[in-house]
């Protein structure tokens, strides 16, 4: 089947035509229509993934989008975009059945469901694209979906701002990316990646990095790497389903995919680059998610810090393992949102300080959010600890001092989790509990399925994941990065750290003998300097407002009364001089007859000056 | 079939449509509607023809004034097929929107059709002095259109428009001048034989002038502060003609008078022309963050997209040129959905203002989203044909400019935030009380425009190569003349 990958995204491009154009008329807004479709897309992904596992890869000619070779958008489907198919079109679908739950009586469910569908679509041409214009249109698309999902609820102000953000925070990411792509073209005259990864070891190495490091500069944007992190936490404004589905499980991942997809093009300068800009953002990321106190955005924080994890990992030649943390990190992530959407609709807050002891009001949930807090955290056996494991090996052998950031960003995964864990399902019931109760089959049912994921997704390193995933790479670099002993050292210390941060949390916050209040009093500046997000936001609104719409107002005030002001002045004087003219033009004979006469003994005058005969 | 036809048509509806409100047999309204339907009818006709292989370039030629080498010479080839037709196209959006138009309508529609004569006048003419005849046509009309049915500075606006465009016009003549004192002819194939063997300061002399001339028609920064009046004060249908199809004519004169007819002179100018236009981006993108009113909002971020489109002239590139020319094609869409928005909503909400339009899309859905695709097709959505055209620029003006081609790109967030800032105000948030009391219904007449205009934007952006490939003949011809590919 694999040849007929290009209709994966075709199934949900078309149940998006007829939610928009029918889905008005239709039960739950055509949610049925995009349950569907999306289904279909993702049997399909299922059947070429299945060719793939049998030693397949694929690439059609395409089409000449633009009349021109360099644009010629076909299919690719190897290895790598086997596993991302996967992710997309599995964990969508999921998501999608979800909402029929979560998203039951909201008004705009019509657009919720064409807004999904289309980003489905997106996402999913954006993996299997052969052609980084076409990538760049679906990534585009694909922020386009995000823009309008974050802004669902765009009556509220908080919502509509968010959105902006994120669209405007990310297109400063996307414009490296774009750069990346022109330079690219210039420089080899196609955009073709397989023809690009075959011209590139010829290339000169400072334009490889250059343009390496544009692209990467697409991915931080979208992977929501430091700095331009920013927005994701803030993109919760959205329904929570968007939050698993777009911020958590696939399309901030499309960043670390487009760094996998172009790896052989990144230098061994770029990768380290991408290295330290994984290792501060993991390590970032987690500091803040320690402090937060609404449920949503502490996942978000998380959700930076291993987009953070993964980026190191490729940076520091991890490239199986951070495609595999990727793959894990889907379905935990999407569980803990999920399971949190669960609860923010039984209790009707974000604020983790409302919760406490929900465990025994919704099991269901509760036992969901406990194997993804499970997985997260590192501990063995599920599938967050073998891939965590395989980037800290990585990164060890990479550099210490990045080891060391990592093993910290590692403890503190341990600490948020099980802070979050504690405090919303153990100890006394709060105020917003009292009434709660478990979410709809609908709804328990996906977090079954992403519980069994999320459980065993791990167990793949045995059957042989990192080899198939390194099929993606030209033959030479994939030997390269295919020796990755993990040491015992590394493993007894994941495996410590991961249990100390648990334990220490139990301490504060299951049998409190520690007490958290006591700590924020000691530390308080760095608390403070840790709710004010490091005052990164405080500086980019600076920068927004000070700098980009103070030169506007300026440039505005120059339009108005310097350049708009001389044309006018000049049209006055003109007016005037026309007056005065006007004037002399009295037609009276004799004051002609007088101008005249003024005018020629001027002339005489200046002749007699001059020293003329007269 | 012959291209006069696409003059004299809409010249004769003209004619016909002033006579036809004063007699009372029939509405100028309806006169103007079949009027521009046959235009548009011809024009597609027109394009078959070309596509079926014929050669139009020129198509007829005439002698029309022998004693000073005046022929009347009209051909097309792509470029001008794409003008033409976008013309015809936006002339049917122009009277739609026109439909409930006050004044006497007679005059109105007269003055609409005349202009559109002279417009396809421009864009078909090879005779150089025909050229400057249907260029001045396009004036007349437009002073009096914004003079009679504009808002409330209107005579302030149309008499700045007037005198703008006439001193751009003057120096265009003095060039067009001297060109014929040194071929003897007006005939655009004469005039470029005897400029081939011309010297070169001669040559700079003729090109400065014109590209001033063109340049205060395009409008680039400093030469542009006519525009943001004029746009402002003309009614809806006139604006969307001058922002779609006037602005155009500037980038046309200067492709086919400019660069065709003196290419290495245009090369040696290319840099200096980019730095302006790359000014004219980032001036006009910086003001439009700034304005309050939709209507100039959208003005300056015509002029800045304008810009855009130079730049893609300036490459001198065959994607980069072919880029500028779709560029004509994809703007003069865009905004006029854009433009014909402005219009319904002072119509149905009764302002323009961005402060008081919070929570349009509440209660006037349809309005609300289109304009939230507009804004997104104008900030360059990829799938939308804005992407298309600057993605093409873009890519032209790296291979020739690819310091200037970052600095470019550094405009699009720039872009993408004056227009999600004025959406975040405008379309989105709490309900403001104006717009609790908007009237939502869109009668067909309305919609159907708005439809059409989306779907087109769409179609081009989602599969730009048939458009591309016929443009690509015409820039291809006018790289070759430079010794390109």
């Amino acid at each position: 089947m694999i040849e007929y990958a290009w209709a994966i995204p075709l199934f949900p491009v078309i149940s998006f035509l007829i939610i928009l154009l029918f889905g008005s008329r239709m039960k739950e807004g055509g949610g049925y229509i995009a349950v569907g479709f999306v289904g279909l897309s993702m049997l399909l992904s299922l059947l070429t993934i299945r060719d793939v596992l049998a030693g397949g890869r694929y690439e059609s000619e395409g089409i000449a989008w633009l009349g021109i070779e360099a644009l010629r958008f076909g299919v690719l489907v190897d290895s790598l975009a086997a596993v991302m198919l996967f992710v997309v079109s599995f964990v969508g679908f999921l998501i999608v059945v979800y909402s029929l739950g979560y998203m039951h009586g909201d008004p705009g469910v019509q657009r919720y469901y064409a807004e999904i569908s289309l980003f489905i679509a997106s996402m999913l041409a954006l993996v299997i694209a052969n052609n980084l214009v076409f990538l760049f249109i679906s990534w585009e698309l694909v922020g386009l979906c995000s823009y309008l999902l974050i802004g669902y609820w765009y009556r509220k102000p908080s919502a509509a701002s968010a959105a902006k953000k994120a669209f405007l925070v990310t297109r400063v990411g996307d414009i490296m990316l774009l750069a990346g792509i022109l330079l690219l073209y210039a420089n080899f005259g196609t955009l073709n990646m397989s023809e690009l990864f075959e011209l590139a070891p010829a290339a000169v190495p400072a334009t490889l990095t250059l343009a390496s490091l544009l692209l990467f500069g697409g991915a931080v944007g979208k992977s929501a790497q430091f700095p331009l992190h920013v927005w994701l936490p803030d993109a919760m404004e959205g329904p929570t389903t968007v939050s698993a589905l777009i911020h958590a499980a696939t399309m901030v991942k499309a960043g670390v995919y487009l760094v996998a997809r172009t790896y052989p093009l990144f230098t061994p300068d770029s990768l380290m680059v991408v290295a330290w800009i994984g290792g501060i953002t993991a390590l970032l990321a987690a500091t803040l998610a320690v402090v937060m106190t609404d449920l949503k955005r502490i996942i978000a924080y998380s959700t930076v810090s291993h987009l953070g994890f993964m980026t190191l990992a490729l940076g520091a030649g991890g490239y199986a393992a951070g495609i595999f943390h990727l793959l894990n990190h889907s379905f935990f992530k999407a569980l803990l949102f999920l399971s949190a959407g669960a609860v923010i609709h039984a209790v009707h807050s974000q604020d983790i300080r409302d919760m406490g002891g929900l465990w025994r009001r919704m099991p269901i949930t509760g036992t969901a959010f406990f194997i993804g807090a499970w997985s997260l955290s590192g501990l063995p056996p599920w599938s967050g600890f073998w891939s965590k494991d395989e980037i800290l090996a990585s990164v060890y052998s990479y550099d210490k001092l990045l080891f060391a950031v990592a093993a910290i960003a590692a403890l503190l995964s341990a600490v948020y989790i099980s802070r979050l864990f504690f405090v919303v399902f153990t100890g006394r019931e709060g105020e917003a509990v009292k009434h709660a109760h478990e979410a709809p089959r609908v709804m328990t049912v996906p977090l079954i399925i992403l519980s069994a994921g999320a459980l065993f997704s791990g167990f793949l390193t045995f059957a042989g994941f990192s080899e198939f995933v390194l099929n993606a790479l030209p033959s030479e670099l994939a030997e390269q990065l295919a020796h990755h002993e993990s040491s015992s050292v590394v493993v007894l210390l994941s495996i410590v750290l991961a249990a100390l941060g648990v334990g220490v949390t139990a301490l504060f916050y299951y049998r409190p003998v520690l007490s958290a209040e006591q700590v924020r009093t000691t530390l308080r500046p760095l608390h403070s300097l840790l709710v004010h997000r490091y005052y990164l936001d405080h500086l980019y609104l600076f920068f927004a407002n000070r700098v980009v719409r103070d030169t506007s107002t300026v440039v505005n005030a120059i339009d108005t009364y310097f350049i708009d002001g001389a044309v006018n002045g000049i049209g006055r004087v003109t007016a005037r001089a026309g007056e005065l003219l006007r004037r002399i033009h009295t037609g009276i004979t004799q004051d002609y007859a007088s101008w005249l006469l003024l005018g020629a003994s001027i002339l005489l005058i200046i002749a007699r000056l001059t020293g003329g005969a007269a | 079939m012959m291209l006069a036809n696409l003059i004299f048509i809409p010249l004769l509806g003209a004619v016909v449509s002033y006579l036809a409100e004063r007699t009372g047999v029939v509405s100028a309204r309806s006169v103007a509607l079949a009027t521009t339907l046959l235009t548009a009818v011809l024009s597609v006709v027109a394009l078959l023809e070309f596509l079926g292989g014929a050669d139009m370039f020129p198509e007829q030629s005439r002698v029309w004034i022998s004693d000073f080498g005046i022929t009347f010479t009209l051909g097309a080839d792509a470029m001008s097929l794409s003008l033409v037709l976008l013309t015809a196209l936006l002339y049917l959006v122009a009277v739609l929107a026109s439909w409930n138009i006050g004044g006497n309508r007679g005059r109105y529609f007269g003055l609409l059709l005349t202009m559109e004569a002279g417009l396809m006048g421009v864009f078909l003419a090879l005779d150089l002095f025909l050229f400057y005849v249907f260029w001045e046509i396009v004036l007349i009309p437009a002073f009096f259109l914004i003079n009679g049915w504009g808002g409330e500075r209107r005579s302030y606006a149309a008499m700045k428009v007037l005198i703008y465009t006439h001193l751009g016009s003057l120096f265009m003549f003095i060039g067009i001048i001297m060109m014929y004192l040194k071929a003897g002819s007006f005939s655009f194939f004469d005039i470029s034989d005897a400029l081939a063997g011309a010297d070169a300061g001669f040559k700079s002399m003729v090109f400065l002038l014109l590209f001033i001339g063109f340049a205060f028609k395009i409008p680039l920064v400093p030469f542009h502060t006519w525009l943001p009046d004029a746009y402002t004060e003309a009614p809806t249908p006139v604006t969307i003609l001058l922002a779609g199809l006037l602005s155009k004519m500037g980038a046309y004169g200067l492709l086919r008078l400019g660069v065709s007819l003196l290419p290495e002179t245009f090369q040696n100018y290319a840099y200096a022309v980019a730095v302006l236009a790359l000014i004219s981006v980032f001036y006009a993108a910086f003001t439009a963050l700034a304005q309050r009113d939709i209507k100039r909002l959208v003005a300056f971020s015509s002029v800045s997209h304008m810009g855009f489109l130079v730049l893609g002239i300036a490459s001198f590139d065959f994607i980069g040129i072919s880029g500028a020319i779709f560029q004509m094609v994809s703007h003069g869409l865009i905004v006029a959905l854009l433009f014909f928005l402005t219009g319904m909503l002072v119509e149905k909400v009764g302002s323009r203002e961005i402060p008081r339009l919070g929570g349009l899309i509440t209660r006037a859905p349809f309005l609300g989203w289109v304009l939230v695709f507009a804004s997104l097709a104008s900030l360059g959505l990829p799938g939308l044909s804005g992407f298309v055209a600057e993605l093409s620029i873009l890519l032209g003006l790296f291979s020739t400019y690819p310091f200037l081609a970052y600095i470019t790109v550094l405009s699009l967030p720039l872009t993408a935030g004056y227009y999600l800032w004025m959406l975040q105000r405008s379309t989105f948030g709490a309900t403001s009380e104006l717009v609790e009391g908007a009237r939502s219904d869109v009668r067909w007449f309305e919609a159907l425009p708005v439809l059409v205009l989306v779907l087109l934007i769409t179609l081009l952006g989602v599969y730009p190569a048939p458009l591309m490939e016929m443009i690509g003949t015409t820039s291809r011809e006018i790289v070759a003349l430079i010794g390109g590919i």
